[in-house]
C-alpha cells in the first residue's frame, strides 16, 4: 500500500480541508512534514490510523476529533480520506461522521459514522461501497476485512509509530510480549498464506463442520428412522395377524349365529305351527270337534273357514241318501205316471212301457231308486231275472204280476207317498209343479253330488295328511325352556359378533393408521436417503480442509521462522549501522519466541542485562521495525512522528542515514528541533526527498493548515 | 529459503508441498492452486467469489480422490 493523498476535513486542528499529496511514481521515498508543538503533527498520524481502523474508544473519541471551529460554524462532517495504491489498484478510503452546529464547542457530538471505500476513484470504473444505508453506494458489511487485507491493525505498529515511544516497543520485544509475537508472526507471514488459513478456517472448515454435524445428525436420524420403520412394520404385521384371527372368529361366529337363528326361527314357529294344526283340524272336522279352536283362532279366521269338510261330506251324503231314497219313489211315481199313461187297460204294452221306463232309468233300481249297473241282460231278465238290487236287496226280477202288485202297492202307498213324496220332492227340489220332477236331473244332481263328494274326500285326505304332518312337527317341536336356551345362545353369539366387529373395526383402523405411518416414514426415508453418503462426504471435505489448513500453517511457521532469521540479520545490520558502538555490539538476536536480545562479544545478552542507553534502545527498535518491514509481504508506508525522540545527534544522524532504507514510502512528522538545514540538504542531495510540508497556525488562531514548505526554506523552524 | 527479503513464489509453493507430504488428503495440486487463487484475488474481489472458489477447490480435490 502506498499513499497517494491524505485529506483531513474538520479533523482535530484542521478547519475545512487540508491535504498532503504523495508522489508514488518517484524513487524518492521521503515526505517530510514539519510542525511545531501542538499545531497538529500528531493529528496526522492519528488521522491515518482513524481512517484505517476507527477509534477503539468509539463515540467519545470521534467527538473529540471534531474541529471546534467547524462545530461552532455550522453543521457538517468530520472525515479523514486517504487515496492509496495497493496491489495494482487505486482505492479511496474515507471514514467520516457528522456533527450538528453547537453554541459551545463542548457540546459538539459525533453522529452517524460511516465508512466509504471506492475502487478506481474518479474514473469511469469507479465502484463505491458504503457501510451505511444513509449514503449512496453498494452496501459493504466487511469493510474491516478489506482494511485488514491492506494492513492488519496489529501490524501497523511496525510501520506507523511515535518515535518518542518506540523504546517502549523495544522493551516489549525484550519481554517477548505475546501481542508483539503474534503481530510479528502475522507480519512475517506471507499474506496469501495467511489469507488461505483464514479462508480455510472461515469459509471451509466452519462450513463443512456445520454441514457434517447436520449430516451426522441426519444420518443418525436416518438410522433411527429405519429402526422406526422396522418397528412400525412389525406392529403392522401383528395387527394384520390379529385381524385375520378376528375375521376367522367372526366368520365362525356368524355361521353359528345363522344356525342358531334358524333353529330359533324354527322353534319359534311353534305357535304358528299349532295354529296351522288347529286350523287344519277345524277345516277338516269343524270348530265343535276341535277343543282349542276358539282359543287358538280368532273369530274372523273361524268365519273364513266356515263349514268343515267332514260336515260337507256328511251333508252330501245326506243329500245323496235323500235323493236315492227319494229317487225310487220318485221314479216309481214317474213310472206310475208313465204306466198310467201307458196302461190304459192293463194291456201287454205295460211291460214294454215299463221296460222302456226302466231303460230310461237305466242304472237305477226302480224299487229303491239306487243306481246299479244294468246291462242288457238284466233287461232281458225281467221276465226271469234272479238278481236282486244290491242296494235294497229286492229282487230285480219283477213279473208282470209283481209289477202290477207293486204298482197297486205303490199306487196305494204311492198315492199317499206320492203325494207326500211329491210334495217332499217338490219342496226339496224347490219345484212348484210335479211336472218339474226329473229323475234325470236328480240323477245328474246325485252324480254332481258324487263329484263334490269325491272332491271333498280328496280335500279330506289332504287335510288329514297336513294334520298328520303338523302333528308330527308339534311332537318334535321344542319346549319353551329349550327355546329360551336357544335365544340366550343366539344373544351370546350376537354379542360376540358385535364385539368381534368392533375389534375388527379397531384393527382395520389401526392397520390403516399404521400403513399411513409407514408410508410417511418411507417418504421421510426417501428424503433422507443419502444422509449417510452426505455424512461421509462432508467428513472427508472437513478433513481435507483441516489438513490443508494445517499444511498452510506449517508452511507459514516454516516461512516465518526463516523470515525471523532474515529479520534478525537485517535488524543486526541496521542496528550496527545506526549504533555508535558497533565495535562493542555484534548484532541483535531474535529467538523463536521473538525475544530480542543483543549480541555482545560472542555472548547473547538480555537488554536489561546489557542495559543500553535510551537512544540505543530506540535504535534497536528502529532497526527491528525496518528489518520486519523489509521481510514482510505487506507493503505499507512508514509514518514516524517525532523520529529522533531521545536520540543524540550521532544516533540521529545515523538514523537519518538509514531512514531511506526502511521502505519505499516514508513520511516523517518532525519538530523543527529534530532536523536542521543540513539534514534536509542531505536528503535532497541523496535524492530521497519527494515532498516537504509544514503545518502552521497563525498567531492566536485555533486552527492549523497544511501547506508545502515555501521555496528556499528547509524546515518550518527557519527564520 | 533465499536470502532475499521475501521468499519467492516458487519457494513458497515448494514449502507448501513439503508440508503437504505429511497429509494423506492434501495433494500438491491443491495447495498450489489454493495459494495461487489467494494471490489472484485482489483485495475487493475476495469478498465476492472467494467463498465459492475455495469450497469448489476443496470439493474438486476431495470428491475426485485426487490424493
Amino acid at each position: 500500500m502506498k499513499f497517494e493523498r491524505l485529506e483531513f476535513h474538520n479533523f482535530k486542528p484542521f478547519f475545512g480541508t487540508e491535504s498532503i499529496q504523495f508522489d508514488t511514481d518517484s524513487d524518492q521515498p521521503l515526505t517530510l512534514v514539519c510542525a511545531k508543538n501542538d499545531v497538529g503533527k500528531t493529528a496526522i498520524l492519528e488521522g491515518i490510523k482513524f481512517c484505517l481502523y476507527g477509534f477503539d474508544e468509539g463515540e467519545e473519541a470521534r467527538t473529540q476529533c471534531i474541529n471546534r471551529t467547524a462545530a461552532l460554524d455550522s453543521s457538517g462532517e468530520t472525515s479523514v480520506t486517504m487515496w492509496v495504491y495497493h496491489d495494482g489498484e487505486s482505492y479511496k478510503i474515507k471514514r467520516s461522521h457528522y456533527f450538528s452546529e453547537v453554541d459551545s464547542a463542548e457540546d459538539r457530538s459525533s453522529e452517524n459514522p460511516y465508512m466509504q471505500i471506492v475502487i478506481a476513484p474518479d474514473t469511469e470504473d469507479e465502484d463505491i461501497y458504503i457501510d451505511t444505508e444513509e449514503e449512496e453506494g453498494q452496501e459493504i458489511d466487511d469493510a474491516e476485512d478489506f482494511i485488514s487485507d491492506l494492513l492488519p491493525e496489529k501490524t501497523v505498529q511496525f510501520f506507523m509509530f511515535d518515535g518518542d515511544r518506540i523504546q517502549a516497543f523495544a522493551e516489549k520485544l525484550e519481554d517477548a510480549d505475546a501481542s508483539i509475537r503474534n503481530a510479528i508472526e502475522q507480519i512475517l507471514g506471507i499474506r496469501e498464506i495467511q489469507n488461505a488459513i483464514n479462508d480455510l478456517n472461515d469459509i471451509a472448515i466452519s462450513y463443512y463442520r456445520s454441514e457434517y454435524n447436520d449430516a451426522s445428525s441426519e444420518a443418525e436420524d436416518y438410522e433411527n428412522k429405519k429402526d422406526e420403520r422396522e418397528e412400525v412394520a412389525g406392529e403392522l404385521d401383528e395387527l394384520q395377524e390379529e385381524l385375520e384371527g378376528i375375521k376367522s372368529d367372526l366368520e365362525e361366529t356368524e355361521e353359528q349365529l345363522d344356525i342358531k337363528k334358524k333353529e330359533l326361527a324354527d322353534a319359534e314357529n311353534l305357535e304358528e305351527l299349532y295354529e296351522s294344526y288347529i286350523e287344519a283340524r277345524v277345516r277338516l272336522y269343524g270348530v265343535d270337534e276341535v277343543p282349542d279352536a276358539e282359543e287358538t283362532l280368532d273369530e274372523e279366521a273361524l268365519d273364513d273357514i266356515g263349514e268343515s269338510v267332514v260336515e260337507k261330506i256328511r251333508g252330501i251324503r245326506v243329500q245323496q241318501k235323500n235323493l236315492y231314497t227319494d229317487f225310487g219313489p220318485a221314479a216309481a211315481v214317474v213310472a206310475a205316471d208313465n204306466l198310467e199313461d201307458h196302461m190304459p187297460e192293463q194291456d201287454s204294452t205295460i211291460p214294454k212301457a215299463l221296460r222302456k221306463t226302466l231303460r230310461e232309468h237305466e242304472g237305477a233300481c226302480l224299487v229303491c231308486g239306487q243306481f246299479f249297473e244294468v246291462d242288457e241282460s238284466h233287461a232281458d231278465d225281467f221276465d226271469g231275472a234272479q238278481d236282486a238290487c244290491e242296494i235294497c236287496g229286492r229282487p230285480l226280477h219283477i213279473t208282470e204280476d209283481d209289477l202290477i202288485d207293486r204298482y197297486e202297492e205303490i199306487e196305494k202307498d204311492a198315492t199317499d207317498d206320492a203325494v207326500r213324496l211329491s210334495e217332499k220332492i217338490y219342496a226339496a227340489l224347490g219345484l212348484q209343479d210335479e211336472e218339474d220332477i226329473s229323475p234325470s236331473s236328480m240323477k245328474d244332481e246325485f252324480g254332481s253330488l258324487d263329484g263334490d263328494s269325491s272332491n271333498l274326500e280328496q280335500r279330506k285326505e289332504q287335510l288329514e295328511s297336513r294334520i298328520s304332518r303338523l302333528d308330527n312337527d308339534l311332537d318334535n317341536a321344542m319346549d319353551e325352556t329349550e327355546r329360551e336356551s336357544l335365544r340366550d345362545r343366539r344373544n351370546q353369539l350376537e354379542t360376540r359378533r358385535e364385539r368381534l366387529l368392533v375389534r375388527q373395526g379397531e384393527r382395520q383402523s389401526g392397520i390403516s393408521s399404521k400403513k399411513e405411518e409407514l408410508s410417511e416414514i418411507n417418504d421421510e426415508l426417501d428424503e433422507m436417503e443419502g444422509a449417510t453418503e452426505r455424512e461421509v462426504r462432508y467428513k472427508r471435505l472437513l478433513n481435507t480442509s483441516e489438513e490443508t489448513r494445517n499444511v498452510f500453517q506449517e508452511a507459514k511457521r516454516s516461512i516465518v521462522n526463516s523470515q525471523r532469521k532474515k529479520v534478525q540479520n537485517e535488524a543486526s545490520r541496521l542496528f550496527l549501522e545506526m549504533s555508535n558502538k558497533s565495535d562493542l555490539y555484534e548484532g541483535l538476536d531474535i529467538d523463536k519466541e521473538y525475544r530480542l536480545r543483543i549480541k555482545v562479544e560472542d555472548e547473547i545478552r538480555d537488554l536489561s542485562e546489557q542495559d543500553p542507553s535510551q537512544g540505543a534502545r530506540q535504535i534497536i527498535a528502529y532497526a527491528f521495525n525496518a528489518a520486519v518491514a523489509r521481510s514482510t509481504s505487506w507493503e505499507a508506508p512508514f509514518v514516524i512522528d517525532t523520529p529522533t525522540g531521545r536520540l543524540d545527534n550521532e544516533h540521529k544522524t545515523k538514523l537519518f542515514d538509514s531512514l531511506p532504507e526502511f521502505g519505499s514510502q516514508i513520511m516523517i512528522l518532525y519538530q523543527p528541533r529534530e532536523m536542521n538545514r543540513d539534514d534536509i540538504i542531505r536528503f535532497q542531495d541523496e535524492d530521497n526527498l519527494a515532498n516537504h510540508y509544514q503545518i502552521t497556525r497563525e498567531e492566536g488562531a485555533s486552527v492549523s493548515t497544511i501547506e508545502p514548505l515555501p521555496e528556499g526554506e528547509y524546515t518550518c523552524g527557519d527564520d | 529459503m533465499s536470502e532475499s527479503p521475501l521468499p519467492t513464489e516458487e519457494e513458497i509453493i515448494e514449502e507448501l508441498k513439503e508440508s503437504a507430504e505429511d497429509y494423506d488428503l492434501v495433494s500438491d495440486n491443491l495447495v498450489e492452486e489454493l495459494y495461487l487463487m489467494e494471490k489472484d484475488y485482489s483485495t475487493m474481489e475476495r469478498r465476492h467469489g472467494i467463498t465459492r472458489d475455495v469450497r469448489q477447490l476443496i470439493e474438486e480435490h476431495a470428491d475426485t480422490d485426487e490424493v
